[in-house]
């Protein structure tokens, strides 16, 4: 009983590692649902926990669909240059922004009829990228 | 309960967490005093520990990274930041909206925009919009209008801050990372490739010299050294008396140390990341400038002494040759002209054995320690020598000893020999007088019969030699 009852610290740290480090990991990618809630994580996180996992990450349709105005700002402020070039790359990739697209819809269909919050957002956020694709440039 | 299952429960109740590196430590874990308030929070400690663990390692990785390109690291910052904030989008929108530009031509404005700042060609701003966007010359106008009100202005006030430019251009010219060796090599191949001593090495399974690049000392150090880790001792070792550290000269084998010590220990290297290098501090100097007197002393002192051509020169470099004490020093003009002395002193006295363990030596002097010393002590000797052969010693008692007794022999015998043969230096040096006082005649012995029966007198009178014949 006693054994039951206690939480496996251990086990705990290392699911937060990998939620941090390793995000397009520790959440399946299976479906669109899935999908969906590694995008809402990504939206959920700081600034600068963002840059934590490798550049790898901005190549998933997922991440880059959570990804804030106020991220990506951080992101062409601060970020190294392999981030910044693996969004570049994600940006400019037509399908891949097709997909971004369709998880921003389904959480914007999730909240409601008529919601466009999310697209808007991914919107914006392709805009910026183009705006200032000088410092996406290397 | 068996004795597994005993351990297991231990190892569940009192071992400490593993890999958890948190100081937090677990409250009330009991069934019956179970606090889920508690464990969230511990678990919210435990995040934030982690989150802020792995913050700092991350920029520690990239304290150094390339952040911008390097046009726009030349720009100020301030207007960087201004041009990267999120709310230029809209007003580009606005802008575009407001001249009726279409898509395309709204997507140029920013752009242009970052070109001027680039190049600072306020002015030219309404020639650049001509020529990129194609539209009614009204709407260049009014486009060019509302970007020098909305942003060019605050670019140039901007851009005008002296303080801040000053950083930039520190930022612009600090181009070095800091990374331990093995980061380095995987990130900046070429490093490998970069020279860090003069002379080629000789690798143990290799057979010609290869260049001395970092990747060359690395595989020549494990050769020698094995894989694996290494203490500072070891290393201390290699860098001193393996066949190609003993050659490098004192700076090199300092980079070679630092080399090491980030291959071993994973010290951080400064890294030019452009250049592919690494910046070894207090030695930015060429390594060839650095070589040159060096060569050129080895030269000067080839001339002046024959011996030292045959030495490797490359030992003269070594810092343990410069502290070597003066006595023991090889090329000395002082032991040269003593060398020469001694043999024709040498020469001259027949019986050796006084001086035993000296004369042999005199002839290679020059191949090891203890010969030097040997050296040292024929000079002291000279003088007695040439006393004992003079026979300016003398004692009260008529009473003589053995070795003056060999003395006298050997002058009678030169004396005769002079008479049979003119030219008595040609004679060369006769073996047993090589030898000790105590050493036996072998039989096969025959060369000097004559001076050997000349002397069984002696022998036989002051019982030193034994006759085997008899």
């Amino acid at each position: 009983m006693n054994e039951k009852n206690m939480f496996d610290y251990s086990e705990m740290e290392n699911k937060i590692l990998y939620q941090l480090a390793v995000p397009y990991v520790y959440f399946p990618q299976q479906s669109d649902g899935q999908k969906v809630i590694l995008a809402q994580y990504i939206i959920m996180l700081g600034e600068e926990l963002l840059l934590l996992p490798s550049s790898y990450a901005f190549s998933y349709a997922a991440i880059v669909a959570g990804l804030t105005e106020k991220q990506v700002e951080y992101v062409a402020k601060n970020a190294p240059k392999d981030y910044k070039i693996e969004l570049a790359k994600s940006i400019s990739n037509e399908y891949k922004m097709q997909e971004v697209m369709k998880i921003a819809k389904i959480m914007d269909d999730d909240m409601g009829d008529g919601i466009t919050q999310n697209q808007k957002r991914i919107k914006a956020i392709h805009q910026y990228v183009l705006d200032n694709w000088t410092v996406f440039q290397f | 309960m068996d004795s597994i299952s005993i351990l297991k429960t231990m190892d569940i109740n009192d071992s400490p967490r593993l890999n958890s590196g948190s100081s937090i430590s677990r409250s009330k874990t009991d069934e019956f005093n179970y606090d889920l308030k508690t464990e969230k929070q511990e678990i919210e400690e435990i995040a934030k520990k982690l989150k802020k663990e792995l913050l700092e390692k991350w920029k520690k990785t990239y304290a150094n990274a390339e952040i911008f390109p390097s046009k726009v690291a030349a720009m100020h910052p301030e207007v960087v930041d201004f041009l990267l904030s999120f709310n230029l989008v809209s007003v580009y929108d606005d802008i575009a909206k407001q001249a009726g530009l279409d898509a395309k031509g709204r997507n140029e404005i920013p752009h242009i925009i970052w070109e001027i700042a680039e190049t600072k060609n306020w002015n030219g701003l309404e020639q650049i919009l001509k020529s990129k966007i194609a539209t009614a010359a009204d709407a260049h106008t009014l486009v060019a209008k509302l970007l020098q009100e909305n942003i060019i202005e605050k670019i140039k006030t901007l851009s005008e801050k002296p303080v801040a430019r000053k950083i930039s251009a520190e930022k612009a010219q600090r181009k070095e990372i800091q990374l331990e060796l093995n980061e380095a090599l995987a990130q900046y191949p070429n490093l490998g490739e970069q020279g860090i001593t003069n002379n080629p090495l000789k690798l143990s399974y290799f057979p010609t010299p290869v260049r001395p690049s970092i990747k060359n000392w690395i595989t020549d150090f494990h050769n020698n050294m094995g894989p694996g880790k290494h203490s500072a001792m070891d290393r201390s070792n290699y860098l001193f008396h393996s066949e190609n550290g003993k050659k490098v000269t004192p700076i090199e084998r300092q980079r070679l140390s630092i080399i090491l010590k980030s291959l071993e220990e994973k010290t951080l290297l400064k890294i030019d990341p452009e250049k592919q290098v690494i910046i070894f501090e207090n030695n930015e100097q060429p390594i060839v400038n650095k070589q040159q007197p060096m060569i050129s002393v080895s030269q000067e002192m080839g001339e002046r002494n024959m011996d030292f051509k045959t030495t490797n020169n490359t030992e003269q470099k070594d810092i343990f040759q410069r502290y070597v004490p003066q006595a023991i020093k090889k090329p000395q003009p002082i032991f040269s002209t003593n060398f020469k002395d001694e043999k024709k002193v040498q020469s001259s006295i027949k019986d050796e054995n006084y001086f035993k363990n000296v004369g042999q030596k005199t002839n290679s002097g020059k191949n090891n320690y203890f010969n030097d010393f040997a050296s040292i002590k024929d000079k002291d000797n000279s003088d007695q020598k040439a006393a004992l052969v003079s026979g300016s010693i003398s004692f009260s008692s008529s009473q003589k000893l053995p070795a003056e007794q060999a003395v006298d022999v050997a002058r009678t015998e030169a004396a005769a020999s002079a008479k049979q043969k003119p030219n008595a230096q040609s004679i060369p040096p006769k073996q047993f007088q090589q030898h000790s006082q105590w050493q036996m005649k072998p039989k096969s012995y025959k060369n000097n019969e004559t001076e050997f029966i000349e002397l069984k007198e002696e022998a036989k009178n002051t019982g030193n030699i034994i006759d085997l014949r008899n």
